[in-house]
């Protein structure tokens, strides 16, 4: 079931970065304003709102929502708050799709924001033996990039991807990233200064692994009818995927002790879903997608998502990225933006980020990272405990 | 990711050494506090030799005693759980899932190891977030993924054998390790791997 066409009208963020002297409502809400800037409404044409949570504050942080919509003054609009792990944001972007093609209200507003602690994440909530999160950081002590880093070694001896390939994931990136003036981290690294700075979980170095920092992004999503009163390019929300993880995935996933040895369902299991739900919606294929923002939380994500989303064979990103196929102008642009290699990573806000960055892309306002011609952009986000959500955007 | 040393109190692990075999571990590191000397070792341990088998449960908490592993001579294995029907493996035994259409509550305990394959790891060369015990300094240690010949892969920590390199494909087995968390005196032992002799004897 398809419902009514969805039309993204309006995009906005905040920058991302560490910023101790805001609130995460002054994040929410500068978002919010430019993206009703963007569509060139205002507050109280917005009939409905969803905002994505985040977990490291307090109460106004579980009903983050409310707290935004406050700065605007409260207007009896339905607001739902979400929170979906790395799927957050477009958790709350696929909920306003919906509250859209159901046909219950002609606009709605997806935000997402995240102000988290610096460094390494660590274990949430009380101590709880039979919590295998609480065990994996109390008894092992494994951190989330030594995760990475255990899938990254496993590639390795699978396809061959050696330390050269990891530190090219970031030097692409990077090279997007100096392009974006939005971008928080804007410097181009050679390939020898990514080997060059300290592993962090071998073979995972620091430069490949992105750093936390908060921010905010908002979408505003509409009827067709309603966009063509509001804009002359539209951008068309054609899929939106939520995935969960399957039985019988070879992956630990974070927070995990085990996996099965003998795969009975492909790695990333709950991405594949994501991709293919979106896929299923937007009634295209991989080859139909001229860019994608992927959740580049590290280098093995980088190479690893390029298969997962069906661009190209198991163990093929290599050459890709070898060949600057990923890089702008290439076959398959991967981070065009520079992903969160160049942002950082806000959990709860990246995936309406990576929107905001494919609709700038595909309304041709990219700059000087603008792609020719691109018509079809896809986002992805990863996903902690098994929940990964995917966004089709077409002119 | 990013790493702030020195920003939250030093907390130094010691960990203690029972009587049994002791295996192998890097050398003592003394440090001194502004009232005390404390000491820090990470040494990995047997489980002491006695004649009859025992159960050792790890205590988390001296209220649930969870039981994630088993010691019985020199002899350690995790415990496992697995649905009876639908051959479903899992770990811990507490951690339970079904393989799709199964909906049996038939849970049977399986024992994992004393030896399986590494199938990957890392080593992690910054001091991870809390609860784990905290070093000050900290030395890197390794983390494996552990392949049980039942089907099942699980990671734990990886005990280095000086000048030997760790590759995947090695058989490892299964060791005990206690450590001590001076900060307020827990007392944690866990499960780790390390590498086992070609011949396959304990030593």
């Amino acid at each position: 079931m398809r419902g009514e066409p969805v039309v993204v009208v309006g995009v906005g963020s905040h920058p991302w970065g560490k910023f101790p002297d805001k609130t995460f409502v002054d994040l929410g809400a500068t978002a919010v304003q430019e993206a009703l800037k963007d569509a060139g409404v205002t507050w109280q044409d917005v009939p409905a709102m969803v905002s994505g949570i985040y977990v490291w504050g307090g109460t106004d942080a579980l009903n983050a929502g409310h707290a935004i919509g406050a700065r605007f003054g409260y207007t009896g609009i339905p607001i739902t708050n979400v929170f979906n792990m790395c799927a957050t944001a477009t958790s709350a972007l696929r909920s306003a799709y919906h509250v859209v093609a159901s046909g219950e209200q002609e606009m709605c507003l997806a935000v997402g924001v995240d102000v988290s602690p610096k460094g390494f994440f660590g274990f949430m909530g009380k101590p709880d033996p039979m919590d295998t999160d609480y065990l994996r950081f109390r008894l092992i002590g494994l951190t989330n990039p030594g995760y990475w880093a255990i899938e990254a070694r496993k590639r390795m001896a699978e396809y061959g991807t050696t330390e050269r390939h990891l530190a090219l994931a970031k030097v692409a990136c990077s090279k997007h990233g100096s392009l974006n003036p939005a971008a928080l981290f804007r410097k181009a690294y050679t390939q020898e200064e990514v080997l060059n700075s300290p592993l962090v979980a071998d073979p995972l170095r620091l430069l490949e692994i992105c750093a936390t920092r908060d921010g905010a992004a908002a979408v505003l999503l509409c009827s067709k009818a309603k966009a063509r009163t509001l804009t002359t390019k539209p951008i068309h929300l054609a899929g939106v995927g939520l995935g969960s993880c399957m039985q019988g995935d070879p992956t630990v996933r974070l927070g995990t002790l085990c996996a099965p040895v003998e795969p009975s369902a492909p790695r990333l299991s709950e991405s594949v879903a994501a991709a293919q739900m979106a896929y299923n919606m937007a009634g295209i294929g991989p080859d139909d997608v001229d860019l994608v923002e992927l959740p580049d939380n590290s280098s093995w994500h980088y190479l690893q998502y390029i298969e997962t989303l069906g661009l190209c064979g198991p163990g093929e990103a290599d050459g890709l990225l070898e060949q600057g196929e990923t890089l702008i102008g290439g076959k398959i642009p991967i981070c065009p933006s520079g992903g969160a290699s160049s942002y950082g990573e806000a959990i709860s806000a990246q995936g309406l980020l990576q929107v905001c960055d494919v609709v700038s892309q595909l309304r041709g306002d990219a700059g000087q990272r603008q792609l020719v011609g691109a018509r079809v952009g896809l986002t992805q986000t990863y996903g902690q405990l098994g929940n990964s959500s995917t966004a089709i955007l077409t002119t | 990711m990013t790493h702030s040393r020195g920003s939250r109190p030093a907390r130094l692990t010691q960990l203690t050494v029972p009587k049994g075999n002791v295996l192998s571990g890097p050398d003592w590191v003394v440090e001194k506090s502004n009232q005390q000397h404390r000491t820090r070792k990470e040494r990995l341990v047997a489980a002491p030799n006695e004649n009859s088998s025992r159960v050792s449960e790890i205590v988390l908490d001296p209220q649930r005693g969870d039981q994630l592993f088993v010691s019985a001579d020199t002899t350690v294995q995790l415990v496992g759980g697995r649905c009876a029907t639908c051959h479903s493996m899992f770990f811990p035994q507490f951690s339970i899932s079904h393989n799709v259409g199964c909906t049996s509550d038939e849970i049977e305990q399986m024992l994992l190891g004393p030896t399986g394959v590494l199938s990957s790891y890392t080593t992690q060369y910054y001091s991870p977030p809390p609860p784990y015990p905290v070093t000050d300094p900290f030395d890197p240690f390794s983390v494996g993924a552990v392949a049980f010949p039942e089907g099942i892969e699980v990671i734990g920590k990886l005990v280095p054998e000086p000048g030997v390199a760790f590759a995947i494909g090695d058989r490892v087995e299964l060791v005990e390790l206690e450590l001590t968390d001076v900060s307020d005196g827990s007392e944690i032992r866990t499960w780790a791997f390390q590498s086992a002799k070609k011949d396959g004897s304990n030593r």
